[in-house]
């Protein structure tokens, strides 16, 4: 590869996709407030009188994908909980192993997650911010150890693609999921 | 969903296996890249078949004639090679009307009390009770004729064809010379096998 041909790479050359319909833009917004709202009344009313959460910070990147790119395979059941479990396990695993130093413990733990969720194909972007949330989240994350896969992180993937099945499929232009699993 | 995929000849083993050859992740499930592929597929077709040109589906070999023509000439041509009308042209080749069916049955003096049976009895020869006699096929043709380009898109032709409630239309140069015909058949026939 020479130099130029390297540089060339550099300048795209296609075109980004057209913008979808407006019938879309209403459908995430309404969708994606409905997901955040129910984890937010349900984290607020069952969870965090246990000093437990369901609303950690990739949830929000999660909704963008399920109720913005319901097609995406990022958005499907599998990918979504999937990733955020696999991601999360990687996430701990990595802060326990190397959290006395943050940095590096931050850098693997994305960059393994990314990893592990190719070869399960179980990518999800989200995930990348599930395990880096494992390790710099704090004290209060760091406490749930091997639980913070599951809850909050899988637990709250679940009622987002709970509420994406309820609300995606009401719209005449979608249908959700394009794949269980 | 609006788009139902309709059947193409990719199949589902031809998307995985280029899918892979990608190497890359591609946010894309196979089904939806049918999907688009035979959406795509469908405007492709469509777009090539508004390209099709009158010039492409005329008859050349028009079957004519001139104004001076006598009407069991132009009777002998329309039942001879089966069709319903023809072009006048004057010496320069030039579409001055259109003669049809309806216009030979209309100068035959057709009215509604005379059965088919009269009108191709006088077609043959015998004068029918109360005809217009001694008319010209310059003022029994249909004139100014309705004609339409070389370069002119079928649609359009097709329009035409519709609008006027013709069969046909003689195809003329810039000059307003014949240079062909085209007709719904042709029309039908290139929908028929595309």
């Amino acid at each position: 590869m020479t130099i130029h041909e390297y540089l060339s790479r550099m300048k795209g050359g296609a075109t980004s996709p057209p913008r979808v319909a407006f019938s879309e833009v209403l459908w995430a917004f309404v969708g994606s407030a409905i997901a955040i709202w129910v984890c937010g009344y349900l984290s607020e009313r069952y969870f965090e009188s246990r000093d437990l959460t369901l609303m950690v910070g990739s949830l929000g990147a999660s909704a963008v994908f399920v109720f913005g790119a319901v097609r995406s395979p990022f958005a499907q059941p599998r990918n979504l909980v999937g990733g955020h479990i696999i991601s999360g396990l990687v996430g701990v695993a990595c802060f326990q192993l190397f959290g006395g130093t943050p940095w590096p413990a931050a850098a693997l733990a994305v960059s393994f997650a990314s990893a592990a969720m190719l070869v399960t194909k179980t990518m999800h972007p989200p995930g990348g911010a599930t395990a880096l949330i494992a390790v710099i989240g704090g004290p209060k994350v760091h406490a749930l150890g091997f639980l913070y896969p599951f809850l909050p992180a899988g637990l709250g993937a679940l009622i987002l693609m709970a509420v994406a099945l309820l609300i995606n499929n009401l719209s005449r232009n979608r249908s959700y999921p394009a794949y269980w699993f | 969903m609006d788009e139902t995929p309709r059947s193409c000849e990719i199949s589902d083993e031809d998307l995985r296996a280029a899918l892979k050859e990608l190497k890359a992740y591609v946010d894309i499930t196979e089904e939806d890249l049918k999907r688009i592929y035979a959406i795509a597929l469908r405007h492709a077709e469509q777009r090539v078949t508004r390209r099709v040109l009158v010039r492409d589906l005329m008859t050349r070999n028009v079957i004519k004639v001139t104004a001076d023509a006598a009407f069991n000439e132009v009777t002998n041509l329309l039942s001879e090679h089966r069709i319903s009308g023809l072009p006048v042209v004057d010496e320069d080749d030039r579409v001055i009307g259109v003669i049809t069916e309806a216009d030979i049955l209309s100068m035959a003096g057709m009215r509604k009390e005379h059965t088919f049976k009269d009108i191709i009895r006088h077609i043959l020869g015998e004068p029918l009770s109360g005809p217009k006699e001694g008319k010209r096929l310059r003022d029994v043709m249909s004139s100014p004729a309705i004609t339409i380009g070389p370069e002119a898109d079928i649609r359009e032709a097709a329009l035409r064809l519709d609008e006027k409630r013709i069969k046909s239309l003689p195809v003329v140069d810039d000059q307003g010379r014949l240079i062909g015909v085209i007709s719904r058949a042709d029309i039908v026939r290139v929908i028929g096998t595309t």
